[in-house]
């Protein structure tokens, strides 16, 4: 099946001082239709910079997109289209949610016209009231008729969150772009909007471009997911192959580090060190200054994605029997020395 | 933060005796009253930690904002050291100030953006412990170091160049800046990404061992309160419904607020997704008029009509675990399961044949 959005060797670019700095630098992505796609990393690694890429919504004008395509089915090259015919492709093909609701609601609008507005501004003619309604139960709303003239501060975060689901999704796009769009809200509402967004890819065939840094959320949603770091995708797997056997060490790593209420963890694992600046970024493989089998090859060149079972590693040691115990053998490291 | 610490034997570090706290809201209805914590008693042991778990309006922190003298509670009292915060003397209370700190979740608003990092750092190590300028600046590098922040790189960084996590571990550098005794984290590393949260976690752990430092962790993740806490305490509107031992409460919980807990925390496990796991329906009720009987009921998927009228006793297991549930026993030993987020079906006790 051909896929719905297709990036290919994506470069994004910031005009800085010293010159450009490539903050996502050649990165590859499939979303397949009906698919949820993990996107994920640790802050600073160029997730929410390769969605921002999709629409064009970078967060300053200094950012630009410098290189590759990104193609989306029946719509054509997106990184090539006008502002214009970008904004026909909004909504219409591609909805997008945030990490908090509160901010991309106008606290001055009702919840009715600010759902409506969608398709007032794609020229859908007549009274949306019916509709809107309708969109706001399917999101699991109580009260659809009544709601449409409550204003944003009424209603809890999970509520905005289901009304932000609703307007993204009024003119029925096939692909949803999601940015960490549970972070903020209470667990028991997390799983409640995870569900509905599961529940919606059942129903409308939606798919779904996930962005999180929580492998919990990511084990729950995903059928597919994308590790990034600093600007490139390390690993491309499948769901259960990521976590029975991942093989890239930065996603071994941030596994190690993942909390979950089953089962106290026998240290709190941290990788050492910080995502590298993009203004200097190490030579070779960009994980090395942090990785704890890395060797001279890894210093000087800069490894490709290979195919493991169920996707890609960028890691030249990714077949290495070491790989497994990677962090298993290192001492846990300390910021606070022991005085020794 | 032992696995096997109990409660302390001891007198406790600090404890909340009895605390409720309202609120007097405006609303379409006139002028009401709203409870935000209801009758809650609390005592947090020396180097010991405790986490405090529940949804948004639980009343979580509120709890936190009265051991930190930040509200003062409207009945009940809280005591350090076994002195009421009411009637300590002023230079007790100037002690309590320096050894009781808190980190916030939201650090934007708590640093002052017109200082430095390292000044808003030094400052506490200069009041509090009269260190001289070039003392508190060397201490405040070793801090910002032990956060995982390099000293020279963020000292004379102002607080909008930080990115949010960043500026969480300036916010915990800080805290700990006073020697504190006892630390309230109210949601401090939920916004953090994995790897920053373990460091951030084990930098609050080294400083427990090292220094006797008590966590009171009010959070939402239950991944953290397994990794971190000796003893949990869960809250329902106002109420503790339940507490024991982490290990206790999130193995054999024994209160159905905390099944339902557990059951929404996403597990990183593909293989175990929540569409097989029970799901709470609806949302907090106000705490303005909170539900007659068992707080719970509206969402309790196991309610009977007991539930809907009588408050529920607090059931005391062996092990220290107390739950405020009709069927406390009957939800621990498994008797009672929670019905799946798909079955209509009422819940029943199954007789033991």
């Amino acid at each position: 099946m051909d896929p719905l959005l297709q990036i290919t060797d994506l470069v994004v670019q910031a005009a800085g001082r010293r010159g450009p700095v490539n903050l996502v630098d050649g990165v590859t992505l499939q979303v397949r239709p009906g698919e949820i796609v993990g996107l994920v990393g640790e802050s600073g690694c160029g997730k929410s910079m390769t969605a921002s890429a999709i629409m064009q919504l970078f967060p300053t004008t200094a950012v630009s997109i410098a290189g590759g395509s990104i193609h989306l089915r029946d719509a054509g090259r997106l990184d090539a289209m006008s502002a214009r015919e970008l904004r026909a492709v909004r909504g219409a093909r591609i909805g997008m949610i945030f990490q908090d609701p509160s901010t991309y609601l106008d606290p001055l609008m009702t919840i009715g016209r600010q759902v409506a507005e969608g398709l007032r501004s794609h020229g859908v003619a007549g009274d949306h009231r019916a509709a809107v309604a309708r969109l706001l139960g399917q999101m699991g709303l109580p009260d659809p008729e009544q709601l449409l003239r409550r204003y944003p501060h009424e209603l809890s975060g999970g509520q905005r969150q289901r009304v932000l689901i609703a307007a993204a999704l009024a003119l029925e796009p096939d692909l949803l772009i999601a940015d960490e769009p549970t972070t903020a809200l209470d667990v028991t509402v997390q799983s409640e909007i995870l569900a509905l967004l599961r529940d919606l890819r059942e129903r409308m065939g939606l798919s779904i471009l996930f962005i999180t840094h929580d492998f919990g959320v990511v084990a729950e949603m995903c059928d597919r997911v994308y590790v990034m770091y600093a600007g490139r995708v390390a690993e491309r797997r499948d769901i259960v192959d990521v976590f029975a056997n991942p093989r890239h060490p930065y996603t071994i790593g941030l596994l190690r580090g993942t909390l979950s209420p089953s089962a106290r963890p026998d240290e709190l694992f941290a990788i050492p060190g910080a995502v590298p600046d993009p203004r200097s970024m190490p030579s070779g493989c960009r994980f090395n200054t942090r990785c704890p089998i890395a060797v001279d090859r890894c210093r000087a060149e800069q490894p490709p994605l290979v195919e493991v079972p169920g996707g890609a590693a960028a890691c030249w040691r990714t077949d290495d029997p070491e790989l497994a115990t990677a962090w298993t053998d290192q001492p846990v490291p300390r910021e606070v020395s022991d005085g020794a | 933060m032992a696995p096997d610490t109990a409660a302390p034997t001891e007198s406790p570090l600090i404890a909340a005796v009895d605390v409720s706290r309202t609120f007097t809201v405006r609303g379409a209805a006139g002028r009401r009253r709203l409870r935000a914590v209801d009758g809650v008693s609390l005592a947090v042991g020396r180097a010991e930690t405790v986490a405090v778990v529940g949804e948004s309006g639980s009343g979580k922190s509120t709890l936190g904002r009265m051991f930190l003298d930040l509200l003062a509670p409207t009945s009940g009292r809280v005591e350090f050291e076994g002195t009421d915060l009411r009637a300590m003397s002023r230079s007790a209370w100037r002690r309590y100030r320096r050894e009781v700190q808190v980190v916030f979740q939201d650090t934007g608003s708590s640093l002052n953006p017109r200082r430095s990092i390292g000044s808003s750092v030094m400052l506490p190590l200069q009041y509090n412990l009269g260190l001289r300028p070039s003392e508190a600046r060397r201490r405040a590098a070793e801090l910002l170091d032990m956060v995982g922040l390099r000293a020279e790189t963020f000292l004379d960084r102002s607080p909008l160049q930080l990115s949010g996590g960043q500026r969480q571990r300036v916010a915990i550098a800080r805290a700990m800046a006073s020697d504190p005794k006892f630390i309230v984290a109210d949601e401090a590393v939920s916004a953090l990404d994995v790897s920053v949260r373990s460091q951030v976690l084990r930098v609050m752990r080294d400083l427990q061992v090292e220094r006797g430092v008590s966590f009171l962790f009010i959070t939402h993740d239950l991944g953290v309160v397994r990794a971190v806490a000796d003893r949990v305490v869960v809250m329902y509107l106002g109420e503790i419904v339940e507490s024991g031992t982490a290990d206790a409460v999130l193995d054999t919980p024994a209160h159905p607020y905390t099944k339902a807990l557990l059951a929404a925390a996403p597990r990183p496990d593909p293989t175990v997704r929540d569409e097989q796991r029970s799901r709470l329906t609806g949302e907090i009720p106000s705490p303005v008029d909170p539900p007659p009987g068992c707080r719970f009921h509206t969402r309790c998927p196991l309610a009977q009509d007991i539930c809907r009228t009588t408050v529920p006793p607090v059931e005391r297991f062996d092990d220290g675990t107390e739950s405020a549930c009709h069927f406390a026993r009957h939800v621990r030993s498994g008797e009672l399961t929670m019905p799946l987020a798909d079955d209509a079906g009422e819940a029943t006790i199954e007789e033991k044949a």
